[in-house]
């Protein structure tokens, strides 16, 4: 019986041990904040979601790309030109056509963005093609070849454990612990509405009504618009507005009851991997400040504020 | 939520001050007053007639390293005339007994006078309460009326006049010779009326002004060219106004306190 209980024992302790390690591991990589919180801007081009982060002294542009799972992806030139990386190991990324890229993930000492931190951040190399085709779902028949503007993406394993406000109408984001730092700074916010998410193997999924039943979709601010898998929509009219691009209109479009429709999306054929029905993109979220609990699997959606100024009176 | 709970508990007790005295000084008969702006200081207008909380002249913006562009926003003059300008914000411009924090800072292409790098407008200042007492050189951002009392001010000399508030800021319903009139305030300009008739005068006088019950008496008018699209104002009151009645603007309850003077009734 005692022989029982003390491998019980060891079994837990080793367990407590392992966690204690994991945690510290996970740590070791996330972002690091000096202060109660960052406040990063944010640049629009497009409907692309820019930020600026520093690697050894020089500013790179990077999407913020939440759809993402993990923390850095820099195109082959730019990693070029980053000195000090130590090579880790090859992995295997899927973009949403089911298409698989082996690539070379690297640890870089430190990336910085303002009083962010990121140190022995994990960072994969990306193929081109996964930009210019992986992740492009459609092309105008117009569509004229523009530059990329941005050198990688930074996804949301770097924010896990922080949690997120993203006012996107204002252009900026802040990283932080609790809401509250910012109001005690005088930060303008308004009332949000709260949504329940999941976090699901691609991301963060909300529960959207739609006029086709209830949609489990991935909030990704690197898609710049929002798509539901054709396999959804079935027996309904779709309009082919190009030859290649057909859109569904859902006059609903609740979440937690909230009814933010009409609203519409694009439609295409997406990886039966995907454990979601489809994205909500930035066509959506670039009208409303979000604040994203990473610790209690919530969303707090509403209107941007007013930025104003605080006064702040000397003390006499 | 508790971190919050625990400052707000802390600052009831430590009671902060919400107090702030400006001294003005005047430049060409304009209100003026001292910032400092990243380590540097500067003149700016005091004008409350101006939909911004900041403008500042191109040039000192270029001078100014530490801002972040956020952005455009468009005012309407009194001509009518639409103008969109570039907005920075900036981490903190530091006043006499206080700072403003992340704060919008406007580009301004007006004339100004060469000491003056800019103008403060009203929607830094009327977050709080706001006295203002021209003959004095006072600029007062406040919480309380009562604290006036520090300055010398007798509470019982003021009275109440009610003002709305507009795009225009507060917008004060006058009586005067040519019917219910409506006044902004603008306080780096004479008083003035869109002209009232076909008069070719620059100015026209008016023996009636009553705001509210206080009937101030015969009040001379500049006459201003405001553009007709602007059908929610007639005028504004202005720098001589300010000089020669001290007033308390209560921005909350909408209500402004008119320091009594020897000619109401």
């Amino acid at each position: 019986m005692k022989k029982v209980a003390l491998i019980s024992l060891t079994l837990l302790v080793l367990i407590g041990c392992l966690f204690f390690f994991t945690q510290q591991n996970l740590r070791k990589h996330q972002l690091t904040r000096k202060g109660s919180y960052a406040r990063i801007p944010l640049q629009f081009i497009g409907n692309n979601v820019l930020m600026d982060v520093e690697i050894e002294g020089e500013k790179y542009p990077i999407k913020l790309d939440l759809g993402a799972s993990s923390q850095f992806t820099f195109f082959s030139e730019t990693l070029k030109k980053i000195h000090e990386k130590k090579f880790l190991e090859f992995v295997t990324t899927i973009d949403v056509k089911g298409n698989e890229y082996k690539v070379n993930s690297y640890s870089i000492p430190y990336i910085n963005a303002k009083n962010l931190s990121c140190k022995d951040a994990i960072v994969y190399e990306e193929p081109l093609e996964f930009v210019t085709q992986g992740a492009r779902l459609w092309r105008a028949s117009n569509h004229k070849e523009i530059p990329i503007p941005f050198v990688g993406r930074i996804g949301r394993g770097c924010f896990t454990s922080n949690n997120l406000f993203i006012d996107f109408p204002n252009s900026m984001m802040f990283v932080t612990s609790d809401m509250d730092q910012l109001k005690m700074d005088h930060w303008p916010i308004c009332d949000l509405f709260e949504v329940p998410f999941e976090m699901g193997l691609w991301g963060i999924i909300l529960s959207i009504e739609t006029d086709v039943g209830i949609k489990r979709l991935i909030l990704d601010t690197g898609a710049s618009a929002s798509v539901l898998k054709k396999y959804c929509l079935e027996d309904c009219k779709l309009q082919e507005i190009i030859p290649g691009k057909e859109i569904f209109t859902t006059k609903k479009f609740a979440m937690n009851k909230k009814d933010f429709g009409p609203f519409e999306f694009s439609v295409f054929e997406i990886t039966d991997s995907l454990d979601a029905d489809g994205f909500l993109g930035i066509d959506f979220l670039k009208n409303y400040a979000v604040y994203l609990d990473f610790k209690h699997n919530k969303v707090f959606i509403g209107p941007s504020p007013k930025i104003c100024g605080a006064i702040i009176f000397d003390k006499p | 939520m508790t971190n919050l709970l625990l400052i707000l508990f802390l600052n009831f007790f430590s009671a902060p001050s919400t107090y702030m005295r400006i001294p003005l000084e005047f430049s060409e008969e304009i209100p003026t007053l001292q910032v400092e702006i990243q380590g540097k200081p500067y003149s700016l207008i005091l004008d409350l007639g101006v939909d911004c909380e900041f403008a500042l002249k191109k040039d000192v913006l270029d001078n100014l390293p530490e801002k972040e562009r956020i952005g455009t926003h468009t005012i309407i003059s009194l001509e009518g005339e639409e103008t969109t300008s570039t907005k920075y914000l900036f981490q903190s411009i530091r006043l006499k007994n206080g700072e403003i924090i992340h704060t919008i800072v406007e580009e301004d292409n007006k004339e100004f006078p060469d000491n003056v790098s800019g103008r403060i407008g009203r929607n830094i200042l009327q977050t709080y309460n706001l006295f203002i007492d021209f003959s004095k050189s006072l600029l007062v951002v406040l919480k309380n009326f009562d604290d006036l009392k520090m300055e010398g001010y007798s509470i019982k000399d003021f009275r109440a006049i009610p003002f709305e508030i507009t795009r225009w800021g507060a917008v004060f319903t006058i009586e005067t010779d040519f019917g219910s009139k409506r006044f902004f305030i603008n306080t780096h300009a004479p008083s003035a009326i869109r002209n009232p008739g076909k008069t070719e005068s620059q100015k026209v006088t008016t023996s009636k002004f009553k705001i509210g019950s206080i009937e101030l008496g015969k009040t001379n008018l500049d006459i201003a060219e405001i553009s007709p699209l602007l059908d929610d104002i007639d005028g504004y009151l202005g720098i001589d106004f300010f000089k020669n009645h001290a007033i308390f603007f209560d921005y909350q309850n909408k209500k402004a306190l008119l320091h009594f003077k020897a000619n109401f009734p």
